[in-house]
């Protein structure tokens, strides 16, 4: 078995379990069997770790690291004992994603999704009790399967430095029990799956069955992070949709289009459970408009949004060193595809802001840097990958 | 030429470096959790106030099945939501008998007192 066909088997086998356990759950599957897929999953990372120990043996080393800092953090913030870890309790104790149905704890936004929560309710199941600490392990555990799958296309050094690119934008985010760094993650890899699935024009990964299950499996895994994976992943269709129609290559790839748009169907199924037992989403409310209108006509909230969202270090390193990658080599298409769906989400995050139903100002304070997040990756993941190509003689 | 094996020793430091940093800056890590962290209480004192504690101490010596907070506690969005997450299975309920109040609160008459806390009081209406 080559390198690349095990990091592509066991990228599949690690997120296939990851959804397999929140399959379970909606199935109202015993203990037992959440049991055995979450053994099935960790046996997946041994073998991972020791088929071939010196294969990408410094992930191997700083994913360690990784868990034995995370076994010695407790849960402090809000967003994961409120969200996260209490979703994943209900679970562990209710053995149900379902058992939110009842609005209990509404501050807790029950209408979330619980993939990551179902999880963490796994590692405690085998472990035979809850407590504060070891299933938040579940988020890191999320982290393996894209960042494996990654070194396929990107090695060496290169390699190194998208891990320090995690590191660097990630960081804490790998362990600490809040779901953004998943999601920047999850949304990077996702875009880079289209665009190798459908702009690219290698036509023999395009056929790729490996391929196309792991972006399904990916796509699948961002629209249950989250509510703005839905969103992320809208966004990365359309661009797909509104770039090939531009380039007059629709119709060759509409039928792949329309089959990883399969990928939207537990989102949708989830949206509906919420939908008839009244779950609502804190930002879709009668005040979404009357905020939006309220603050629209004011100059200084886009300046403020835009403080909070793009003045921040982060993110400008990494649309630095993204457009000097562009630069230094050009790739039209694909600084295209990236940008635009940059452009897209940063847009919809101005709307989000304008019409948020909290304080404005505590809104941006407490979550611009976290929600740009997943722009900064982006840019940076497609800054080194970029480069890479350069390296490979790809264009 | 770059001299690969240079650059992805810069790197692997520099990883190391990040690593160091978030654990030693940003992590929060605390030995005491890092020594036990399967043990059922393992990292609380760190990462939850001493009156939720307490309230969760006095609904397992007393194993409620449900309680309620005071108006007066109720007030106070911290307690409030962490006393929820953090007594689940054990739920708060509106028409509960059992209801805890503040150390200084007074009870009405018809009330009895099941526990005295440090913060808190267990009360049965």
């Amino acid at each position: 078995m080559t390198k690349i066909y095990f990091q592509k088997k066991i990228t599949l086998f690690l997120s296939f379990f990851i959804l397999n356990n929140y399959l379970f759950l909606s199935l109202n599957f015993s203990a037992l069997f959440l049991k055995i897929n979450f053994i099935l999953f960790i046996s997946g990372v041994f073998v991972f770790y020791f088929k071939n120990f010196r294969d990408n043996i410094y992930l191997k080393i700083f994913f360690i690291l990784i868990i034995l800092i995370s076994l010695g953090v407790p849960v402090f913030d809000w967003d994961p004992r409120s969200i996260w870890l209490f979703h994943a309790k209900r679970i562990f104790y209710d053995n149900s994603i379902f058992s939110v149905s009842d609005n209990y704890a509404i501050f807790s936004h029950n209408d979330y999704p619980s993939l990551v929560p179902s999880l963490a309710a796994s590692v405690a199941h085998l472990a035979g009790h809850w407590n504060e600490v070891f299933p938040k392990l579940a988020f890191s555990l999320m982290f393996l399967p894209p960042i494996i799958f990654i070194n396929i296309y990107i090695k060496n050094y290169n390699y190194l430095i998208f891990l320090s690119l995690i590191f660097f934008f990630i960081g804490k985010y790998l362990f600490n029990g809040w779901a953004d760094g998943l999601l920047a993650v999850y949304f990077t890899l996702s875009v880079f799956l289209m665009h190798k699935l459908i702009s690219n024009n290698f036509n023999l990964e395009k056929k790729n069955l490996f391929l196309n299950l792991i972006a399904i499996l990916f796509f699948v895994t961002l629209t249950l992070i989250k509510n703005e994976g839905l969103v992320l992943l809208v966004i990365i269709f359309l661009i797909t949709f509104v770039l090939e129609f531009s380039n007059k290559s629709l119709k060759k790839n509409f039928k792949k289009i329309i089959l990883l748009s399969i990928s939207f169907i537990p989102i949708i199924l989830w949206k509906y459970f919420c939908y008839t037992n009244s779950l609502g989403n804190d930002y879709i409310n009668n005040s979404f408009l009357f905020n939006l209108e309220l603050r629209a006509n004011v100059l200084e909230n886009y300046k403020l949004i835009f403080y909070f969202l793009f003045l921040n270090e982060k993110f400008l390193i990494a649309l630095f060193i993204f457009l000097t990658s562009f630069f230094i080599l050009k790739n039209n298409n694909l600084f295209k595809f990236v940008f635009l769906i940059a452009l897209t989400y940063s847009l919809i995050l101005f709307i989000v802001y304008l019409s948020t139903p909290y304080d404005f100002y505590f809104q941006l304070n407490s979550s611009a840097t976290r929600t740009i997040k997943s722009i900064s990756f982006l840019f940076g993941f497609f800054a080194i990958y970029n480069l890479s190509l350069k390296k490979n003689n790809l264009i | 030429m770059i001299n690969q094996q240079r650059i992805k020793l810069v790197f692997i430091i520099f990883c190391f470096f990040q690593i160091f940093y978030i654990f030693y800056i940003r992590s929060g890590f605390n030995l005491d959790t890092f020594q036990n962290p399967f043990a059922k209480s393992s990292g609380i004192t760190y990462a939850l106030k001493p009156n939720v504690i307490e309230i969760k101490n006095i609904i397992e010596k007393n194993k409620l099945k449900n309680f309620n907070l005071s108006n007066n506690l109720s007030k106070d969005k911290y307690l409030y939501q962490r006393s929820i997450e953090f007594n689940y299975p054990i739920r708060i309920n509106k028409s509960s008998k059992f209801i805890f109040i503040n150390i200084e609160e007074k009870h009405p008459n018809s009330c009895k007192i099941i526990e005295i806390g440090n913060f808190t009081k267990l009360i049965e209406c």
